[in-house]
């Protein structure tokens, strides 16, 4: 190879070894155009190279191509430069973009500006390049150079005065420029006539933008470091070696004669692979130890902190883990905070290496911060985001918040979208900058953490389902159960207390007030319990209508007071019900209370027995508090399943009694009852409904009004038409009712027929408003008899209407107060004789 | 950071982004913003004695609560407390108040309180609208540090942003602030000019109609300049002298500096602009303030429409139908539910704990449209139109109501038996000023000798005599603003028996005021 021509080659190998790192890197533009500057670099050099060497014989060629690489490299570095320092392209430079290609291209037709050079073999046997003398388009074409060289040089000036931060960034820069601009008009002297001085310029500039570019932490060493890069900085190596030394030792090889001179390939290919071997090794061991150290042992400080961590169940281990894991790896950070998502969305404190902070809340749900982070999912610089539009979002009182952080940095902990947390950092030294590498050590430690945390999270929702109760919240029978025997066997000899709450009557209520709002009654009594019994005592839904209260440590007296007062909470709350929504809805529980050791000694016997008292309660009146005390309390008796017609006899003497008290105040009702089960009976076997349901009709229309008996009289037998106050009063008596039948033990099945009685099918009736099909359809059928019976005979304040123009109301109501298929049967068989009118003031009674 | 500091530690595009950036933001991130600082006020606000005497026990929670809650306000529903300065009812402590004019007489001025946050919003918008000023294009900006100001002082709006725009570059102000409060109007201006002769201007703030009246009397202030004249001011004149010769004209201030940004506030600025224009060379760029609504509002670099600030207020808009409507619950739209071409009175809740919510401000917007390609933006543009018609100012300095005019009629005991005002402008120049359509009683015209100069006159002591600033359109503007029309005896009445309703006192309108003038003609 020809002198100075390994100059050349240098330039190209090095520059091919950076295209090939950064062509296949992620790029932003900057990296780009640093790219597309390699790619002119490579014509360049590539171009130079092979002019030198004659390759393939095209000088002019290969004299072009290195032309138009100098040149466009100009252009492209110019472009680096704007880009570089966030400024824009002025009018000269767009002038100069034009005016170059043209002039390369007249170059390349005519060699006006510079023609290639004429190859001159030497007496001496090397080639030499003889270019022709300056024309005037030499000069203009160097003079435009200078113009670039200018306003780029001019550009660094200017913004190295403006700002000392730019001005640090582009020394690298400035260097690279002056050494490239220098190189090439060092060239023109003739001192150096022959020199590629260019070339050795360009290698010095390609590193000096290299370091600009990782000084602004563009792109991590990591980049440049890998097997690929090993690869071809070894093969570059072998390449200049065997280009330079490959013909000397060949010729040396061939001097010593046979049988080494015929076997003087083999031993060159020899040697080569083994140098290869060396160089490769030599290359990754130097580039690790000199360069890679640091990020090599973060990666393994990064993959044991993954294998810990994903080992932790708990949040909090979790991110006290990560806390304790930012400190050791980056020695810059001061502290560490970690807030993660609580119930409320917004992000508290769940670790930090501070001892005191944790709960605090630092972010909103919604906070700037908090999108911001969401939306860019990357660190969050605590003096640009200031600066940032979303800032302006911000709460005066979340700046303050902020500021009073002291955090330098904020990075998101995600999932997916979804921000799990938020990492407060702060450093020792607020003017240092985070290095790229650091960053991404960061980002990284952030993922795994992230991870980390959603499988704690899992874990404790999953532990948190397995342990409570969907609807309540509290705990659950089975694991209530475990805390039971836990609990015992942690001080057998210990005082224990256990309390079973029961719901009253809770099937009816739920069969009047419907499973929505009885569950809503659930979910309010779970919340008087876990805000009254603490969180030392341990609560529990233990059956669908039970709930279970652990005592540790609580006598009997203690366990009665606080059962006293749960019961007064829950009694309340009809009291709230009446006054939210006008209608009566009674809740009332009856609490059965045990303790070991004065009324069990063990877990069996202090189920059983406050069972029992629970039991003994509900017998007694429902509504109380029982304690289990040896002798106090009586057996269990077995149950049996109710018998209506049985029931209603037990109880008839009571409600013949008490229809007679209302026909004492109200003359009409009594008959009026009778009259009405009579129509109501009929209508259900017309309905095709089972003697059992009939019979329940039966007694609910012989009950419906017995409400009446808390109507003054003067209400009830008023001759006038009611005053809307009165109307009002009135209107309480199907309440009234179900107040006076809960106190008839299992007589509760009349009551959804009693309380629904006066409800209308489009949802205009009362108490509950309920429409269509959601009125029992044993209160549908009571109303369609009790309106007929009411409109047909006679009142204090009317005189009976006829059946025809009873039935024409009812048919007139029909889908509007009545179920309109009821009334289409009642009247049919009305008309057909199969129901017989009770009140005779009709004409169609006589005809039909 | 000061903005002098962040010129030197960023690039211009960051320092574009972090001032100007608002305006690309789609109305979804703008609304964003705005529900979001709203909900902070109204937790602030609500919690004050002075919301809850205006909430009356009603507890809003959102916007949409309050927007139901609380009803449309005025200056009044504040005065007992912000005119005594009784900052513990307020929503947060206030570090500066700021005073206007309010209708003169009985009621003199308007305070406004402005807390720490309110300012610094103040100081981040003020800052765009410099950059916006001095911009040819999208980031494309030059900051200069020669300010000719023509604006007032503290406690005005405008003094605050010259004290704010000071702390955050060192301008040099011409004239020094200091010299405010201490010299005339005429010798500011004179010492102002001398200065920018000296050292040039790179930014001209003031009020359309001062920034008016100071550029035509710049030149000739100038010339009757003595004693010793520097030698650049010397070269300056005598370059902008060849360069008006050369183009057979008068000396104009275009000859002799060279503006990087022009700003002008206040009313009537569109009556101004084209020969501010013509005098500078450059188009002043608008910027849309109010003592209690603060920055709201400015145009860009295309001086064509305004955006309003995101942060600022919170904005709602008054249908024009209901804009004479006195009544407290009006219906209002939020910014996204404007419609191009239609006319609103703008009313706002000041965020950052300031005072006012749902005030009326009594000026009008014209939405103009959404977006604009040039401006990077899509949010809805504005164009300022002018005060409500209850309220009549003249180039920005008066608010003349029925109240003042009612008031200074009374005081001056002349012989007026009915009248109406309107504000017109000059046909000539286009400037406005204030014409009343008076109607003497029919028994004085035998008694007293009253015409069209003696009426002037007699008004004109009282108006000074109720509103300083009246006096101050003749003394810095030069200008005669009441114009005095007389009509025939009985003109009024005529006029309400053949159209059975009675015209409005203040800002009738043109057609209303053809009828009074033709039927005094059939009288």
């Amino acid at each position: 190879m020809q002198s100075f021509a390994f100059i050349s080659l240098a330039g190209l190998l090095i520059y091919t070894l950076l295209f090939s790192i950064f062509i296949s890197a992620k790029k932003n533009r900057l990296l780009r155009y640093f790219t597309l500057l390699l790619f002119c670099m490579i014509l360049w050099s590539g171009g130079s190279l092979f002019m030198r060497i004659q390759f393939l014989n095209a000088t002019a060629f290969w004299y072009h191509i290195s032309l138009i690489g100098i040149w466009a490299a100009c252009l492209v570095l110019d472009r680096f430069v704007i880009l570089f320092a966030d400024q824009r392209i002025t009018r000269v430079e767009q002038l100069v973009n034009i005016l170059v290609p043209i002039i390369l291209l007249g170059n390349c037709i005519t060699g006006w500006f510079l023609a290639p050079p004429k190859v001159v073999s030497l007496p001496d046997g090397t080639t030499s390049f003889v270019y022709g003398n300056f024309t005037i388009g030499t000069y203009l074409m160097y003079a435009l150079l200078a113009v670039i060289a200018i306003i780029i040089l001019t550009r660094l000036v200017q913004i190295a005065r403006s700002s000392r931060i730019a001005r640090s960034q582009l020394i690298p820069l400035t260097i690279g420029a002056v050494f490239i601009f220098g190189g090439n008009a060092l060239i023109l002297l003739p001192i150096f006539k022959g020199i590629p001085l260019d070339m050795a310029s360009g290698i010095v500039f390609a590193f000096c933008l290299l370091f600009a570019l990782y000084y602004k932490h563009l792109f991590s060493l990591t980049l440049a470091f890998s097997r690929r890069t090993y690869t071809l900085i070894t093969a570059a190596i072998l390449v200049f070696v065997v280009a330079q030394c490959g013909p000397a030792a060949t010729a040396y090889l061939e001097g010593l004669g046979e049988p080494i001179a015929s076997r003087a390939v083999v031993i060159i290919a020899l040697v080569v692979a083994g140098l290869s071997a060396l160089i490769y090794l030599f290359v990754s061991r130097l580039s690790e130890e000199l360069f890679l150290g640091e990020y090599n042992e973060r990666s393994s400080q990064l993959k044991q902190f993954s294998d810990t961590i994903s080992r932790y169940l708990n949040e909090k281990d979790v991110c006290t883990s990560y806390c304790k894991q930012v400190l050791e790896s980056l020695h810059t950070v001061d502290s560490v905070r970690i807030c993660t998502e609580n119930k409320n969305g917004s992000f508290e404190v769940s670790g930090s290496t501070g001892m005191l902070e944790t709960g605090t809340v630092l972010f909103g749900s919604d906070s700037a911060v908090a999108d911001w982070l969401r939306n860019h999912r990357d660190i969050l610089e605590i003096s640009d985001f200031s600066r940032s539009v979303e800032y302006r979002a911000m709460w005066e009182s979340e700046k303050l918040q902020l500021l009073s952080i002291g955090a330098d940095y904020l990075l998101p902990m995600l999932d997916g979208d979804t921000l799990l947390g938020i990492v407060a950092l702060k450093q020792k030294d607020p003017t240092r900058r985070l290095h790229s590498d650091e960053r991404d050590f960061l980002l990284s430690l952030s993922s795994v953490t992230s991870i980390a945390l959603k499988n704690s999270r899992l874990y404790e929702k999953a532990t948190h389902d397995a342990h409570t109760d969907d609807l309540t919240g509290l705990l659950n029978r089975k694991y209530f159960l475990e805390q039971l025997n836990n609990c015992f066997s942690n001080n057998p000899k210990g005082l224990l207390s256990l309390m079973i709450l029961s719901l009253d009557d809770f099937k009816l209520y739920n069969q009047l007030y419907g499973v929505r709002v009885g569950d809503e009654a659930l979910r309010r009594v779970a919340e008087i319990l876990r805000t009254t019994v603490g969180e030392q005592n341990c609560v529990a839904r233990y059956s669908g209508k039970e709930f279970a209260i652990l005592l540790p440590g609580q006598e009997t007296s203690t366990a009665r007071r606080l059962a006293e007062n749960l019961r007064r909470q829950i009694y309340d709350l009809n009291r709230e019900n009446n006054e939210q929504d006008g209608t009566l809805q009674i809740l009332t529980c009856s609490i059965g209370i045990c303790s070991i050791p004065f009324g069990a000694c063990n877990i069996k016997q202090l189920l059983d027995n406050t069972d029992l008292a629970v039991y003994q309660m509900k017998q007694r009146g429902k509504n109380g508090v029982m304690v289990y005390s040896v002798g106090s309390v009586s057996e269990k008796l077995p149950v049996t399943k109710p018998d209506h017609a049985r029931v209603y006899s037990n109880y008839a003497n009571t409600i013949y009694a008490l229809s007679a008290a209302i026909d004492a105040k109200d003359h009409y009702t009594f008959t009026h009852s009778k009259n009405v089960a009579y129509y109501a009976c009929e209508l259900a076997k017309l309905y095709g409904l089972n003697d059992d349901t009939i019979e329940i009709i039966r007694e609910s229309a012989l009950l419906h009004d017995i409400g009446k008996i808390g109507i003054p009289e003067a209400i009830l037998n008023k001759p006038d038409v009611l005053t809307s106050e009165e109307y009002e009063i009135m209107k309480r008596h199907p309440e009234n009712a179900v107040a006076i039948i809960r106190h008839l033990p299992s007589l509760d099945y009349v009551i959804p027929a009693v309380l629904g009685h006066h409800e209308r099918w489009d949802g205009k009736g009362y108490p509950r408003r309920l429409s269509g099909e959601d009125i029992p359809l044993n209160a549908r059928i009571l109303c369609v008899a009790d309106c007929f019976d009411a409109i047909t005979s006679n009142r204090c304040y009317k005189d009976g209407r006829p059946v025809e123009v009873a039935l024409s109301i009812l048919e007139n109501n029909a889908g509007t107060q009545f179920d309109p298929y009821l009334v289409q049967l009642f009247i049919h068989h009305v008309q057909d004789g199969s129901i017989i009118p009770q009140n005779r003031n009709d004409s169609v009674s006589a005809t039909v | 950071m000061k903005l002098k500091e962040k010129l030197n530690r960023h690039s211009p595009n960051q320092i574009w982004d972090e001032y100007c950036g608002f305006l690309t933001l789609s109305l979804d991130q703008y609304l964003h913003i705005q529900n979001r600082l709203m909900q902070e006020q109204i937790q602030l606000w609500c919690a004050s004695a002075l919301g809850k005497r205006i909430l009356n026990g009603a507890q809003p929670k959102t916007v949409a609560e309050f927007r139901r809650v609380v009803p449309l306000t005025t200056y009044e529903d504040y005065a007992d407390i912000l005119l005594p300065r009784r900052s513990e009812l307020l929503p947060a402590p206030p570090v500066t108040w700021v005073e206007t004019t309010w209708e003169g007489g009985k009621r003199p001025i308007k305070a406004a309180p402005y807390t720490q946050g309110m300012i610094d919003t103040f100081r981040r918008n003020s800052i765009a609208v410099m950059l916006l000023a001095s911009a040819n294009g999208w980031g494309d900006f030059t900051i200069g540090d020669k300010v000719l100001s023509g604006l007032a002082p503290l406690p005005y709006l405008t003094g605050l942003m010259g004290l704010i725009l000071d702390q955050e570059f060192q301008f040099t102000s011409m004239p020094p602030r200091e010299t405010t409060t201490t010299m005339g109007f005429s010798e500011r201006s004179k010492l102002g000019f001398k200065m920018a002769l000296n050292k040039g201007i790179d930014y001209f703030f003031g009020m359309g109609s001062i920034s008016y009246f100071i550029s035509t009397q710049l030149t000739h202030i100038g010339g009757g300049s003595h004693g010793h004249i520097p030698l650049p001011t010397l070269l300056r004149y005598a370059r902008a002298q060849n360069r008006a010769r050369h183009e057979n004209r008068e000396l104009l201030p275009k000859d002799l500096f060279h503006l990087k940004g022009f700003v002008c506030a206040g009313t009537d600025n569109a009556r101004y602009k084209d020969d501010l224009e013509h005098l500078w060379g450059v188009r002043p760029m608008e910027l849309f303030a109010g003592t209690e609504a603060t920055l709201v509002g400015t145009e860009t670099w295309n001086r064509k429409d305004l955006y309003f600030f995101p942060d600022s207020c919170y904005y709602e808009f008054l249908p024009e139908e209901y804009i004479r409507s006195n009544d407290r619950h009006l219906p209002t739209i939020t910014i996204d539910q404007v419609e191009p071409g239609c006319q609103y009175e703008l009313v706002v809740t000041v965020f950052k704990g300031g005072a006012f919510a749902r005030y009326r401000t009594g000026d009008m917007y014209r939405c103009m449209g959404f977006g604009d390609k040039d401006d990077h933006s899509t949010l809805p543009r504005f164009r300022y139109t002018d005060r409500i018609p209850s309220v009549i100012d003249i180039a920005g300095f008066t608010r003349i109501t029925e109240n003042s005019i009612s008031e200074v009629i009374e005081l001056s005991h002349l012989p007026i038996a009915d009248w109406c005002a309107a504000k017109e402008f000059d046909s000539q120049t286009g400037h406005p000023y204030l014409r009343m359509y008076v109607e003497l009683s029919a028994s004085a015209l035998t008694t007293q000798a009253v015409n069209e100069e003696v009426l002037r006159k007699h008004l004109e002591i009282y108006f000074n005599y109720l509103d300083s600033d009246y006096d101050n359109l003749k003394k810095i503007l030069g200008m005669e603003p009441l114009q005095i029309t007389f009509l025939r005896s009985g003109t009024y009445a005529e006029y309400r028996r053949r159209f059975a309703n009675i015209p409005a006192r203040i800002n009738p309108s043109s057609e209303i005021r053809r009828a009074l003038l033709s039927i005094q003609e059939d009288l």
